[in-house]
């Protein structure tokens, strides 16, 4: 496995050297190219990881401290997309910003550093194989992307910058402890030194002390789950949206909340099999995803703010997913698909809605009106992006979220089944009614001139669409073999 | 005597606790965390010995020294003189409430800890109780104190659960995993640090009444 | 059971001047000063019997009738504590709650008699001293529960003259708030310093200002000997084997000297704090007087 350790080596010489690069930079412009650059270079390198996995089965490499299989190189993909697309849609942004009011140099190059650091610590908490590792690296993304939050500073985003820092430091702190337990468990078992690893742990998971890694389990759930915004320990996330700048929502939103899932998804198997598969695990993630669902269904239709409107929207997506893990079985699969459909369509609703607030300088939904009229392109982005999210037929959205409808009743479980579909009907219908109203409604003014739209950013809309609608009619045969085998990892656990 | 001296820094860490919930200054506050930082540093000192390399633990219990018992409580005292706030106005709970709460907690950790069936696991349950009494106690103090530094002890008080927790029952963490935890620990609180001196300076006050607006 | 008495009580009368005069003699030593002899105290109670007494006009037989009440009982209560292993003069359940209401009765009759007085001065301490003791007597329950279960008996002069020491640490944590009790009982800094007359920190003192002569000598031989009694009892609670362990107390009034050389007088408000931190370590060693991680280390 030389030439993977090579390759990972160089992606991380890329980012400090981008890092080291925006250090120097002075102009604004090319400090914000840098994060585009080394996204971009990382994409395209981590296809090297997809050709080993595809040539040989999942493999460890750096002294079983990092490994690829078909669940971390998915997620490697989707970290991947959104960062490109987000540093894609950055260009845009800043130039209108810096028109606006000309932030300094010194924002652009914390911002530049913080991105790439940020991107780089996701990375290794999806590829890390130690527990403790991937608890450093996830408490290293809470602490780099609080000032991603702050872009402004003023009183407002400070606040929510505290929020932050302090609820979430918070959950990463219980999500330590239910590390350590687990950890404990392992160093019972002879093989005590491959015990700090997902994989020696899948390995001995039936030999491991089952009240202990119960016990463990729900530290992790409820510690990672603050990070992935699972309610009730959501309470930082609106706040965190409605203050952080437009190109940070789909990281957050698509990517961080997946990666602290992701961290769940492989404690997972382990929990279930060392407590042979009594399904105790499960119930905690179902309990996790309905409040957060129920919490989502009865704030939506409060809201005023679009942000905090998407950063609900985020809490209820995050939810669905976590339900699919907690039903099992073809809950897995459509977890691990909506997590993509989740991603693809938050890049697009983010960006547009961005645009938007943007256009008409407050995030205030009552103020806003006639957007189709004013600028038709974002306009119609962020309409069909609403009916994407809230579960509109042909979209794969809808797809995942009817997999999961069918594992529940499948699995008889009638009652989640009922209340799954009441939230999800619930946001359905709020949602629509302040989309409608922002969106047809005759605006009150309209200067007259023409919406200028960057060729990028219509290869993201037009792309992101087409991708939605395509998984939505037709799910590839090789895609769904993929998926499946990721699936599996999360259901039985992985055999090196 | 060994076991003796593990459950006397428990005890002190608890104490040290108690003494946290139920002091109103500031600069007592950070003296109470500097001193239970420097206790902590001292636990992996009472590792058995074979299953951990000597040098690692020397390595370990300096910088947690330097991290804990020096540095942040350096920062914090630099923090609290430039924005200048001495003692806490009213903390949703009052002192003597909070340290009754706090014995009620360190006992019922004790009690229930026992209870567990994995217990044997760690070096010394009391430790472990000690643990798990301050991550009650450090989440306790993030709740109910107004005063921005006091919510920055309490976390820190919560950190240290975890880091009890991880020397009494988890012994077999690489050294790199343990000195990047303390490593992520500083920075944290660099970052909170940065962030109430920025929130001093938009909010004249440090008292989290004044960042209630965020409410819906 | 006699020369038990004979002893208790001699050694009682004898040594606790001593410890007055140990205490000064450290603070002298820690200000730089040469100070009074050890033996002063002595040589001042023997002054004051030979004088007679001088009483305001004000005053009824209660005041008379006090300082003598006051030293009884402190000595009553100081006999029953034995001096080394074995000769404890009577024990039955509960025995310790006879012990410090003996001490309780005495603070009564200081109390009224300082009442007695007429003067606002002396109410003000009077009022002072019962607050603070009834703040202190929980403490003094709770570390004494502790060291009785540390034994498994229900008689303190059992478990003080008994020998079997229980775990170093949770004897500590009995006889630290029991050391804190002590020094706001026996009105020492930083409860209250007995060396002043300035109207706002007297609290002992104050009580006694109209007191003269034999009544004034048998007021501040009662205070010796309850310092005595709150000594021997800690002595005896950390080395119940011995039978010179009385001699330690010697070196609890060296501990007390230099306590009382270090810290300052604590505000008056920050009393209450002070004894409420006792209680909490006495509480905690309690708790931990149940636990079964004694047994098993």
């Amino acid at each position: 496995m030389t030439s993977i350790q090579f390759i990972s080596i160089i992606i991380v010489i890329v980012f400090f050297s981008g890092i080291l690069i925006s250090l120097f930079l002075r102009e604004q412009k090319s400090l914000i190219v840098v994060p585009l650059w080394s996204s971009a270079i990382t994409a395209m390198l981590s296809i090297f990881f997809a050709v080993e996995l595809n040539k040989s089965g999942p493999f460890l490499f750096f002294g079983n401290n990092f490994i690829v299989d078909q669940l971390s190189i998915y997620h490697v993909f989707l970290v991947n997309i959104v960062f490109l697309a987000a540093g894609i849609y950055m260009q845009d942004y800043f130039a209108k910003v810096e028109e606006k009011k000309g932030a300094s140099v010194f924002h652009y190059r914390r911002f530049s550093m913080l991105w790439q650091a940020f991107q780089l610590m996701l990375l290794v908490v999806i590829l890390s194989n130690n527990i403790g590792l991937t608890w450093v690296a996830m408490e290293a993304t809470t602490i780099l992307s609080a000032f991603l939050i702050i872009s402004e500073s003023n009183s407002l985003s400070l606040e929510a910058m505290w929020k932050y820092l302090l609820v979430c430091s918070v959950g990463i702190g219980l999500a330590f402890i239910g590390t350590i337990l687990v950890a404990a468990a392992g160093r019972e078992h002879e093989a005590a030194e491959h015990m700090n690893t997902f994989s020696g742990l899948y390995e001995h998971a039936s030999n491991l002390n089952p009240a202990l890694m119960l016990f463990a389990f729900i530290f992790i759930a409820v510690g990672y789950g603050t990070k992935a915004g699972l309610a009730p320990m959501h309470t930082w996330l609106p706040d965190a949206y409605s203050q952080a700048p437009t190109p940070v929502f789909p990281v957050f939103s698509g990517v961080m909340l997946n990666a602290a899932l992701f961290v769940i998804m492989r404690y997972l198997p382990i929990v279930e099999a060392s407590m042979g598969e009594s399904g105790d695990a499960r119930s905690i993630l179902l309990l996790l995803g309905f409040l957060s669902l129920l919490f989502a269904a009865v704030f939506i239709p409060i809201q005023h703010d679009l942000k905090r409107l998407l950063a609900y929207s985020s809490i209820e997506h995050i939810g669905i997913i976590t339900i699919g893990l907690g039903l099992g079985g073809l809950g897995t699969l459509a977890a691990l698909f909506h997590c993509m459909n989740n991603l693809i369509s938050k890049i697009l609703v983010f960006f547009s809605s961005g645009s938007i607030i943007q256009e008409y300088k407050t995030d205030d939904m009552r103020k806003i009106s006639g957007v189709m009229k004013r600028m038709p392109v974002w306009g119609s982005a962020f309409f069909v992006s609403v009916l994407v999210l809230i579960g509109v037929a042909p979209f794969s959205v809808f797809m995942s979220e009817f997999m999961i409808v069918r594992a529940a009743f499948r699995q008889g479980r009638y009652l989640l089944f009922g209340l799954f579909m009441l939230g999800t009907i619930a946001i359905f219908i709020s949602m629509l009614k302040y989309t409608l109203d922002m969106v047809f409604k005759p605006g009150l003014e309209d200067d007259g001139s023409p919406e200028k739209v960057r060729l990028s950013n219509m290869i993201i809309i037009i792309g992101s669409i087409a991708v939605l609608l395509t998984f939505g009619l037709w799910m590839p045969p090789q895609f769904l073999d993929f998926l499946e085998s990721a699936a599996a990892i999360i259901e039985t656990g992985i055999k090196i | 005597m060994q076991n003796n001296l593990l459950i006397l820094i428990s005890l002190l860490i608890i104490l040290s606790n108690i003494f946290l919930l139920g002091s109103s200054r500031t600069g007592a506050m950070i003296r109470g965390i500097a001193f239970q930082g420097v206790l902590l540093s001292l636990l992996p000192l009472f590792l058995p010995s074979e299953s951990v390399r000597i040098l690692d633990i020397i390595i370990l219990a300096v910088l947690s020294i330097a991290i804990k018992g020096v540095i942040i409580p350096h920062y914090l005292r630099k923090v609290t003189r430039n924005i200048r706030t001495k003692k806490e106005l009213h903390p949703y709970l009052g002192y003597s409430v909070s340290v009754i709460f706090g014995l009620l907690v360190s006992y019922g950790s004790f009690y229930f800890i026992g209870k567990l069936p994995f217990m044997y696991l760690s070096i010394s349950p009391f430790n472990t109780s000690a643990a798990f009494a301050s991550m009650i106690i450090g989440m306790f103090i993030i709740a109910t104190r107004r005063n921005i530094i006091a919510q920055i002890i309490g976390y820190l008080v919560f950190e240290n659960a975890g880091f009890i927790l991880g020397i009494s029952i988890a012994s077999s963490q690489p050294l790199f995993i343990e000195i990047g935890i303390l490593l992520d620990l500083l920075a944290g609180i660099v970052i909170m640090v940065v962030a109430v001196n920025h929130i001093h300076l938009y909010f004249d006050n440090v008292n989290t009444d004044s960042l209630e607006r965020l409410n819906k | 059971m006699i020369i038990n008495i004979i002893i208790s009580t001699a050694a009682a009368l004898v040594f606790s001047p001593l410890l007055i005069g140990i205490i000064n003699k450290t603070k002298a030593f820690f200000s730089g000063r040469r100070g009074s002899p050890f033996f002063q105290m002595y040589f001042d109670l023997y002054r004051l019997l030979k004088k007679d007494a001088v009483r305001s006009g004000t005053t009824t037989i209660v005041f008379i009738l006090a300082p003598v009440i006051v030293f009884c009982c402190t000595l009553a209560a100081a006999v029953l504590i034995p001096i080394s292993p074995g000769t404890g003069i009577i024990s039955f359940t509960g025995d310790f709650v006879l012990l410090f209401y003996l001490l309780g009765l005495a603070r009564f009759f200081l109390i009224i008699s300082a009442l007695d007085t007429g003067s606002s001065f002396e109410g003000m301490g009077a009022s002072r001293e019962a607050f603070f003791s009834a703040m202190a007597e929980p403490v003094v329950f709770i570390s004494i529960l502790t060291i009785l279960r540390l034994n498994g008996t229900t008689s303190f002069t059992d478990a003080l003259g008994g020998g079997g020491a229980g775990n170093w640490i949770i004897i500590s944590l009995a006889t630290v708030p029991f050391f804190i009790v002590m020094l706001a009982e026996n009105a020492r800094i930083p409860f209250d310093d007995p060396n002043t007359h300035l109207e706002l920190t007297m609290i002992h003192e104050v009580m006694i200002l109209d007191n003269s002569g034999r009544g004034l000598a048998l007021m501040e031989w009662a205070a010796s000997i309850k310092l005595w009694l709150f000594s021997l009892i800690i002595v005896r609670i950390i080395l119940p084997g011995s039978v010179l362990s009385f001699l330690l107390t010697f070196v609890i009034a060296v501990i007390i000297g230099i306590v009382e050389s270090v810290i300052a007088r604590t505000t008056l408000l920050k009393i209450p704090q002070l004894l409420f931190s006792a209680g909490i370590i006495a509480f905690l060693g309690f708790f931990l007087s149940f636990s079964k991680i004694f047994v098993w280390s």
